[in-house]
């Protein structure tokens, strides 16, 4: 019975995908159609697609679970990756849009110039984005392991096929669709069953859960089966902090973040595309908070147990109950399916996007397909080996490492005229290496620190890493002034200057009333030819 | 005198019997086949008009100078935005941690900081925007020969 | 007391008279300069000022027109009472008296124009009064062959005059010299334009244009729509500044032939457009999609086919876009297409197909070739893939196509 409502619901959710890809692209016979409507992507449309994309396993079961377990502490999670979005535009979506960059690595080498740099970038965004495809799998996993009682190898498996699959063939053409659907259906996902849980609380009397009193008390029961736990429980005021620098810094050095922005048609749009998925986010946002504070009502056992993830999809059950119960828990598993879905396969795409152009050697129109297979299979592997651990602090590690090495790249990249590769380079392999090698360490549970400072330190990287990495790029810079990329100028006025006005325009401005070059007097020409 | 429609369409039949041919024999014998064709490699550095680009940006020291002050005003639109967000975020977790009321903690993490959220970042747009059509302004002024 | 003070007074001179010596180097007038400027360096200004008014019509080249309008200042800058301009065969100005002696100018210039020497001559005059007795000639020199000549009058011989004749000779050539340099940077840039128009077809000009007009009584709406639709077209296509364009706006003007195309061929042409959103910002040389398009309709709609469907795709594929563009026509002999793309197609057949091959090939690199599947009667399909981002190629601002 309640295996057969989640798996129609999860095969639903993954054929609507797969045919939303397919007919989403605008075919039209009559030509005149289809420039009018998709001339570009509008900034609600595009806003909703980044939504859908960025709305992952760990914001949809995550932090619910880790709620449940730890109480409102936990809540600077959500707040942190909507934040990350505030501080994305404040400092990076207009500039990251003219740039022209698709990815990462060709944001460093449009700015700084350097292949090196190039590859460097490269190879963090391939490990960042493997970190952040982990955890997706395992919430499959778990997903499809807790409704249905399979195996928790199983749902991952199930993911990463229909993702590899879905990329190589082609099968998801039209992204931007896809992901916007999914945005709504995640949406639907959690509010139906919330409404209704609601209303069973209501009628059963309205009594608040009890969350203990010290949030460092009740993790004790975790048991070693989760290491950030643990250390949470050892300084909670240090892990919140690690946990703000990472989610508010990291959002915006996430590979399929930054693929996002490419799709605005301009800089300001890009802006404008920022906060309404803000909005969309922070609205999604308020829904797990309330599904871990009803969990503690209906769910408690959850608590001692390692699956506290499961909560999300546990509580209609457990709360309606019957037929409705068992209704409501498809569509949260249906919606569980669509975060998986759209945050896998946008991060597979960037990831193997990057892998086909700068690790993997050139061979032709096919080898984006070829790429897809290690850009999934290696998060595969680390999902089978690493089970134990809770699917939102391992998308935190990916978020540390991200704001590490990505946030001190862009943030000065965008608006210091004199960061140089030697710096860069410096930057990137000392505050996301660092922080790289301390998530790795964490994650293999690494022999002699498993308890006090240190290991709070390690499994918390980003209040120590981000500054490392300001630092070591800016003293690195100023320490090598001769090497400033020759075409600085150029590209920070490409960066900043209003579409509106374009670089040219500037150009005749600038001359004024000084002699002329050819550049200054073609823009003339050309301009008198636009229409005004 | 032969130049009307259908004269010119039978003539075209008769220049190319190919497509007749085929249409006839469909059934009988595969669909031409297709072979792949490319160009062949050449050794050509890359670009040669890039640089052109570059040069017509480059050109513009004193557009540099205008471009600076654009970045000077949106970086302290930005810095001022970011100060708003990380002020109540550096000093939350100690009021918390002292305050040691979960209700409170729920209320403004879980609920009340969102909206605040979206409304930094309409504030920061509109400023954002503001500096970036003052700035366009300033150099349509500079530019005498431009359109008012 | 007195004796340290005396001391002190003496340890100061040498620091009063180093700041008096420093003011006063300040203050005071180089020798012989005044605030206002000396007379030699008024008169410097003078002639910076008249030969600034010479040079503009100079530097649209040498010809009667310019040479009018420039031989009033250069006889200024010679003070000399008549000044005549030449080309290779003719006076082309005469500033000044005695202009009755234009007619024997070109006689005394047969060895300056074949040599380049400069020459003096008698004017070999009969009138005592004129006060033209003695010409000077120097000759105008670009790309070392003489355009003509700078002959200036005076009545006895005057060596300041023949060589300030000889240095404004020297002036005009570097000016004209100026001129040709604009000249074939805006030649070269011409040729480039041409080079894209050479794509346009004239055919498609006059056949749009046919269309267009047999709609003008039928359907006046409609025809007016057509009417801006070319504009639009041909404004795109044109336009002289910017080497990159984003697919949406290349898109854009596809679409806009196509309309002009489906104007004239109606119902025998079908066309199938499948475009992913995420793909239209993607910068690409401008004017690389239009004639693959051209080719294939003419491809589609040659021979015997009643009817012809063209299929135009793009579509996302991770760091690159790529663009279908198929038809269901003649096809071609692929040895053919073979030369074709090498270059040796011949000037009839398929310029736009080996133009934007080599473009993509310039800009993004050899592994973006165009890549085409044909075969005679089969049909043909081009695809093309476009890089996301290249470092370089950067498409100009979007505004004149909004």
């Amino acid at each position: 019975m309640n295996e057969a409502y989640t798996i129609s619901a999860v095969s639903a959710v993954v054929l609507a995908s797969v045919l939303i890809g397919g007919f989403g692209l605008r075919i039209s016979r009559t030509t005149s159609d289809f420039y009018v409507a998709s001339r570009t992507v509008g900034p609600s449309l595009n806003a909703s697609a980044i939504s859908g994309e960025y709305l992952s396993a760990a914001s949809f079961l995550g932090v619910a679970g880790l709620l449940l377990v730890h109480g409102p502490d936990m809540l600077w999670y959500p707040v942190g990756y909507t934040a990350g979005y505030l501080v994305l535009l404040i400092f990076v979506a207009a500039p990251l849009r003219r740039s022209g960059a698709y990815t990462l690595p060709d944001f460093a080498e449009g700015r700084l110039e350097s292949a090196r740099v190039r590859r460097v970038v490269s190879m963090l965004v391939v490990g960042t984005g493997w970190l952040y495809l982990v955890p997706q799998l395992q919430g499959a996993g778990l997903t499809l392991g807790t409704l249905t009682g399979s195996p928790r190898w199983l749902g991952a498996v199930l993911v990463s096929c229909v993702v590899v699959v879905a990329v190589a063939a082609g099968g998801m053409r039209s992204i931007t669709f896809v992901q916007a659907f999914q945005y709504w259906l995640k949406l639907t996902a959690l509010l139906v069953p919330a409404v209704f849980v609601l209303l069973v609380w209501h009628h059963d009397g309205g009594a608040p859960p009890v969350f203990p009193a010290d949030p460092g008390a009740a993790p004790t029961a975790a048991g070693a089966g989760q290491p950030l736990a643990t250390s949470r429980a050892d300084h909670p005021l240090y892990a919140t902090y690690g946990l703000i620098v990472a989610t508010f810094l990291g959002t915006m050095g996430l590979p399929h973040v930054v693929v996002r922005f490419y799709t605005s048609p301009d800089g300001r749009a890009a802006r404008r595309t920022t906060v309404v998925v803000l909005a969309l986010v922070g609205l999604f946002y308020l829904l797990p908070p309330l599904y871990g504070w009803l969990g503690r009502l209906y769910a408690p056992e959850l608590t001692g147990a390692g699956d506290a993830d499961s909560a999300v999809l546990l509580l209609p059950g457990r709360a309606v109950g019957g037929v409705g119960g068992d209704l409501l828990g498809a569509l949260v598993a249906g919606g569980a399916f669509a975060a998986f879905l759209s945050t896998a396969s946008g991060l597979t795409m960037a990831v193997a996007g990057v892998l086909s152009q700068d690790v993997l050697p050139a061979r032709g129109v096919r080898h984006l397909r070829v790429a897809t297979v290690p850009a999934m299979g290696v998060p595969l592997g680390g999902a089978l080996l690493m089970s134990g651990m809770p699917v939102a602090d391992v998308v935190g590690m990916a978020f540390a490492v991200s704001a590490s090495a990505f946030c001190p790249l862009l943030v000065l990249g965008i608006w210091w005229r004199r960061l140089t590769p030697p710096g860069a380079l410096a930057g990137l392999l000392l505050g996301g290496g660092l922080a790289l090698l301390a998530v790795a360490l964490t994650v293999a549970g690494a022999g002699p620190v498993r308890t006090g400072w240190l290991h709070t330190l390690l499994a918390w990287p980003a209040v120590w890493s981000v500054p490392v990495g300001f630092l070591a790029m800016v003293l690195v810079s100023l320490a090598t002034p001769g090497s400033i990329p020759p075409h600085t100028s150029a590209t920070m006025t490409r960066l900043h200057l209003p579409e509106s006005l374009g670089a040219r325009q500037t150009a005749a401005a600038a001359a004024g009333g000084a002699p002329q070059g050819p550049g200054a007097r073609q823009a003339r020409a050309g301009r008198g030819r636009e229409p005004q | 005198m032969v130049t009307s429609p259908v004269r010119v369409f039978p003539a075209s039949l008769r220049a190319s019997p190919l497509p007749t041919l085929h249409a006839v024999s469909a059934s009988a014998e595969p669909a031409p086949r297709r072979e792949r064709v490319t160009g062949e490699p050449r050794t050509v550095h890359r670009l040669p008009g890039h640089r052109t680009q570059w040069e017509i940006d480059e050109q513009t020291t004193l557009g540099a100078a205008y471009v600076r002050s654009l970045m000077r005003s949106q970086l302290r639109a930005g810095l001022a935005a970011f100060a708003l967000l990380a002020l109540p975020v550096v000093t939350l977790p100690l009021f918390f941690a002292a305050l040691r009321n979960a209700t409170v903690v729920w209320a403004v993490l879980g609920f009340c900081c969102y909206p605040l959220l979206v409304l930094l970042a309409r504030w920061y747009i509109r400023r954002a925007e503001r500096n970036e059509r003052d700035f366009a302004r300033l150099v349509r002024g500079a530019d005498h020969d431009g359109p008012p | 007391m007195t004796g340290t003070a005396a001391a002190v007074l003496l340890a100061l001179c040498p620091l009063l008279l180093a700041g008096g010596f420093l003011v006063g180097r300040r203050t005071a007038h180089p020798a012989g300069r005044s605030d206002v400027g000396s007379p030699v360096e008024r008169a410097t200004f003078e002639t910076l000022h008249t030969a600034s008014l010479a040079a503009p019509p100079l530097r649209a080249g040498l010809s009667e027109d310019t040479a009018r309008k420039a031989v009033r200042g250069l006889r200024t800058l010679l003070g000399t009472d008549a000044l005549c301009v030449t080309g290779r065969s003719a006076v082309l100005a005469w500033d000044g008296s005695g202009e009755q002696h234009a007619g024997q100018v070109m006689e005394k210039l047969a060895g300056l124009l074949a040599t380049g020497r400069s020459a003096a001559f008698d004017c070999g005059c009969g009138d005592p009064d004129c006060p033209l007795r003695w010409g000077v000639a120097a000759a105008i020199v670009v790309d070392q062959r003489v355009l003509g000549a700078l002959v200036a009058y005076a009545t006895r011989d005057f060596a300041v005059l023949a060589r300030a004749t000889d240095e404004v000779a020297r002036w005009v050539s570097v000016q004209l010299e100026l001129a040709e340099l604009d000249r074939s940077r805006t030649r070269l840039i011409e040729a480039e334009i041409k080079a894209l128009r050479a794509q346009i077809s004239p055919h498609f000009i006059f056949n749009s244009l046919a269309a267009i007009a047999s709609f003008v009584r039928t359907d006046p709406e409609r025809a007016r729509e057509l009417l801006l639709e070319f504009a639009d077209f041909t404004r795109y296509s044109f336009r002289r500044h910017g080497e990159f364009t984003t697919l949406a706006d290349e898109l854009h003007s596809i679409d806009q032939y196509l309309a002009l195309v489906r104007a004239r061929f109606g119902d025998r042409l079908s066309v199938t457009l499948q475009i992913a959103p995420e793909v239209l910002p993607v910068a690409l040389p401008f004017l690389c999609l239009q004639p693959l398009v051209e080719n294939a309709v003419k491809h589609g709609l040659e021979g015997a086919v009643t009817r012809s469907a063209i299929s135009i795709s793009a579509q996302d594929s991770g760091a690159e876009a790529e663009v279908v563009i198929e038809d269901d026509g003649v096809g071609m002999e692929p040895e053919r297409l073979r030369a074709i793309l090498r270059g040796e197609g011949g000037p009839t057949s398929g310029i736009g197909l080996s133009n934007v091959d080599e473009r993509l090939r310039q800009v993004f690199g050899d592994d973006y070739g165009l890549v085409i599947d044909t075969g005679v009667g089969a049909g043909m399909r081009i695809t093309v893939r476009l890089p996301k981002y290249r470092a370089g190629v950067h498409s100009s601002p979007a505004g004149g196509a909004g």
